[in-house]
């Protein structure tokens, strides 16, 4: 378990190496840059600003400063925001996107997972024709689209939800079902088609030939078998979901971290862009790495060693 | 039993998890007060500025955005009235010497920062000298080039002692020009020029990034700034001028989706926004909830006169000769833009302020079908044939893509050439328009202070700014004469004369002029847009008649 761990680390910390490399080189390949506007400065005025930026010290010295900061922990100001560093930046957005996507995975995963069970029990009858019909239309349906449909009704017309902004529980509402459509549709479809056959494997008509009930057999045989694909479903969903969106943040104004993903790009923001890549490789490396440890719990045959050399 | 245990223990790492994140997440009770207060009839007004401001240091401004909530915190030298006319601000008078290069303003007496220290000239001083400085490296130092030195103190040639402004008492601000500049007054009502309290900043280098550290001397002061949230501003009862502001309060919040602004806005919960859905312009400035203010930009093609067949004027004349502009306002941007008949747009003063420069210049521009297929023949295309295809360069927009579908449209139909569109990413397309790397592309120009010049100077040879490498040896020697006097019948006849020049040639097609769609509630009264620096001005904001 320990050296399991270890060796997970070790990895997570050279995947973590490579991301920032690539992202650093590929950022700084693009054409741009920070301070590029449709009227172009004076080009004196240009060198005093890549001089105070230290955007005209050779690429090498800026990649290995970048490193210097990165390990500590430090991604500097943003260029397009001065007054605010990127460390602000991640420390504001990240609790706020963190709290919509916890409450559109929590959503996903209660009416995902009962929908997929009920589906998977009642193969072929109405319920589940219906509910596949409602997750086909989870699936394709767009989320700007849901977001425009939940704020003309709920917002507009029935004026039971703030249309946007942010303070109360009820700006979280509308992001979150927004945000919640389409992984909930992807873990019904999940959940249904994994239960589907776990059912017909040899050691449920065991546990029937042994007179068990059908109800120990489905939670105890059964869903435990079948959950596993939709855990490792959810590391990638959390990491994704949590970090925020940016369609949803814009729509719903909301102050989190994922229209900072998008923008940092659009604005040639470095440090920004810098700061929300390895944030987010971090997060989703832990993500995983918690999802190879809930195998361990749910699934008795998954042991966590090293293979023997 | 203990598979039972564990499956509770999974789902209690989850709910952990789900619960500690959303704990974070709702740390920051707000007071939902969403206009609802019953209390004594508090004039507020709530304003959706849309993007977050980038900064509210005024040397650092560059957008808009910013300089709407500077004008609203901060008294510059002058400022602009309803009438779009300069009023003294901080400044009580200016003695102008007679060779147009010397100023010498008079301060108001008794005016205070918002954390009561006096407001005097050195403030002034400090901040403009701030502006300037290499170190600040601040786009719009270039601003302040007619200051005398302004331009070499930027390049660090010379000391901030040898620049031309200074506090020669608290309340006389002496400033010595480079070169006579006739709308001098004008950029001291520009957002980048507003003092700075100098105790304050020389203490606390990021006394602008919190409302507890800002010190301001404007209509309103900053109560709070939740970033990409809202701005509040309440009235500043140590204004100099406090007794015209009636708002004793303005929420500026930051909705950048314009559906999401519109719906708010129908249901009551905003009272001034801008940029409404181009699909609800029309129908929204039908019914009066919006206004179509002139904005004094130009929307045009640049034609990259380096490239085959743009380099011949004939190719260039008929490509402007058979775009129909009518037909692009008014089927394409559909806002209520004016077609283009010239290059400046209406809004600049002539000879006199009273006149307006485009109006005096007359049409400019000729639409002729027939006249153009005859030039284009006479350059050796008759027809269209043989000349090598168009392509059109833009950033990626809905909007720059409807305009040029519809150009290449009319250049395919009336010319019979071959046209194709290229959209790119806003900084690659910024990359080509500076290499040179296109034939047609998009491009527009916004003023930066209020005279013609502010759009004349751009396509002088090898100018920063004139991406159609066009060069003529006549319009560079009208803009230089016209810089280079006090005259202003001399200035206003020159840049005439390159106006007709520069539209004769056309190394730019200008298509139309901008205008800026604002939608009030009935009871807001008294906001207005300024000729310049932001969008909305709000020190003689009032509310009438709102339930």
């Amino acid at each position: 378990m320990v050296r399991f761990m270890v060796r997970r680390l070790a990895m997570a910390l050279v995947s973590l190496f490579f991301v920032v490399t690539l992202t650093f080189f590929i950022m700084k390949a693009i054409p741009g840059g920070p301070f590029a506007s449709e009227k172009s400065l004076p080009p004196n005025i240009l060198a005093a600003i890549n001089e105070k930026y230290h955007l005209n010290d050779p690429l090498w010295k800026q990649y290995v400063d970048y490193l210097g900061r990165t390990a500590r922990w430090d991604f500097g100001p943003s260029f397009k925001y001065p007054n605010r560093t990127v460390n602000d930046i991640i420390r504001d957005g990240f609790p706020v996107s963190a709290a919509v996507g916890a409450m559109a995975v929590g959503l996903a995963l209660g009416v995902g997972l009962l929908a997929g069970v009920m589906s998977a029990l009642k193969q072929n009858h109405f319920q589940d024709y219906g509910t596949m019909v409602l997750a086909t239309l989870g699936f394709s349906v767009p989320s700007f689209v849901m977001a425009g449909l939940l704020q003309y009704f709920l917002a507009y017309r029935w004026q039971v939800l703030p249309p946007a902004l942010w303070g109360s529980w009820k700006n979280i509402v509308m992001p979150a079902l927004a945000l919640s459509a389409l992984p909930t549709a992807m873990i019904a479809r999940l959940m249904r088609s994994s239960m589907l056959e776990v059912l017909q494997q040899d050691y449920i008509k065991t546990a029937r030939a042994k007179g068990l009930s059908e109800r120990v057999i489905i939670y105890r045989h059964v869903l435990r078998n079948a959950i596993l694909p939709v855990v490792t479903y959810l590391g990638p969903l959390i990491a994704g979901v949590f970090t925020g969106s940016f369609i949803i943040e814009s729509i719903f104004a909301v102050p989190g971290l994922g229209r900072w993903f998008v923008l940092s790009i659009a604005n040639r923001d470095y440090t920004v862009i810098m700061g929300t890549t390895v944030f987010y490789s971090l997060f989703l490396i832990a993500m995983n790495l918690l999802v190879d440890l809930a195998y361990v719990i749910i699934d008795p045959r998954i042991k966590l060693v090293d293979r023997k050399e | 039993m203990l598979r039972n245990k564990s499956w509770v223990l999974l789902l209690a790492l989850v709910l952990l998890v789900t619960v500690a994140l959303a704990g974070c997440g709702g740390q920051k009770p707000q007071p939902a007060d969403s206009g609802s207060s019953t209390k004594a009839p508090e004039k507020a007004i709530v304003y959706n500025l849309g993007a977050e401001p980038e900064t509210l240091e005024p040397a650092m401004q560059i957008g808009a955005p910013e300089g709407t909530v500077l004008m609203a915190l901060m008294e510059g030298l002058y400022r602009y009235n309803a009438d779009r006319k300069l009023v003294p601000g901080a400044a009580e008078k200016v003695d102008i010497s007679p060779d147009g290069k010397k100023y010498i303003f008079t301060i108001r007496k008794g005016m205070k920062w918002t954390n009561g220290d006096p407001v005097t000239a050195h403030d002034f001083e400090y901040a403009w000298k701030y502006l300037l400085d290499k170190n600040t490296a601040a786009d719009y130092a270039y601003l302040a080039y007619c200051i005398k030195n302004g331009e070499k103190f930027n390049n660090g040639e010379v000391t901030a002692d040898q620049v031309g402004v200074k506090a020669t008492d608290d309340y006389t601000l002496e400033v010595e020009l480079e070169a006579p500049t006739p709308y001098f007054l004008d950029l001291t009502a520009c957002s980048n020029l507003f003092p700075v309290n100098k105790k304050v900043a020389e203490a606390n280098k990021e006394w602008h990034t919190r409302p507890e550290t800002y010190v301001g001397n404007g209509p309103f002061k900053l109560a709070a700034w939740e970033h990409q949230q809202k701005l509040e501003l309440v009235k500043n009862p140590d204004y100099w001028d406090a007794a015209n502001v009636k708002l004793d309060k303005l929420t500026i919040i930051l909705v950048e989706d314009v559906n999401t602004m519109l719906t708010m806005f129908e249901s009551g919960q905003i009272d001034v926004a801008e940029d409404a859905p181009v699909k609800d312009v029309k129908r929204l400035l039908a019914d009066g909830t919006a206004v179509a203010l002139p904005d004094p930009s130009t929307y045009y093609y640049i034609l990259n006169t380096k490239k085959k067949p743009l380099d011949n004027v004939k190719v260039r004349q008929a490509l402007s000769m058979v775009i129909d502009r009518k037909a692009i306002v008014e089927n394409v941007t559909r806002a209520g833009q004016k077609p283009a008949t010239g290059y400046v747009p209406f809004g600049f003063p002539d000879l006199t302020p009273d006149k307006d420069f485009r109006e005096a210049g007359g049409a400019l521009i000729k639409e002729d079908v027939n006249k153009a297929k005859k030039l284009l023949a006479e350059a050796g295309y008759p027809d269209g044939k043989g000349m090598p295809e168009i392509e059109i360069l833009y950033n990626n927009s809905p909007n720059h893509q409807k305009i040029a579908e519809a150009i290449a449209q009319m250049w395919k139909d009336n010319l019979g050439i071959k046209v194709k569109l290229a959209a790119q990413e806003w900084q690659v397309y910024l990359d080509a328009l500076d290499a040179g790397n296109f034939m047609v592309a998009r491009g527009g120009w916004m003023p930066d202070y209020n005279d013609a010049m502010t759009f004349m100077d751009v396509h002088v040879t090898g100018g920063g700014n004139n991406h159609s490498f066009w060069s003529n040896k006549e319009y560079d020697r009208l803009i230089a004469g016209a810089k280079n006097t006090n005259d202003q019948n001399i200035r206003i006849k020159n840049m005439h004369e390159a106006e007709r020049i520069l539209m004769d040639e056309m190394p730019v097609i200008p298509i139309y002029f901008y205008v800026n769609v604002t939608m009030y509630k009935p009871w807001v009264k008294g906001v207005f847009v300024p000729p310049f620096g932001g969008y909305q001005e709000f020190k003689w904001a009032d509310v009438e008649g709102k339930k």
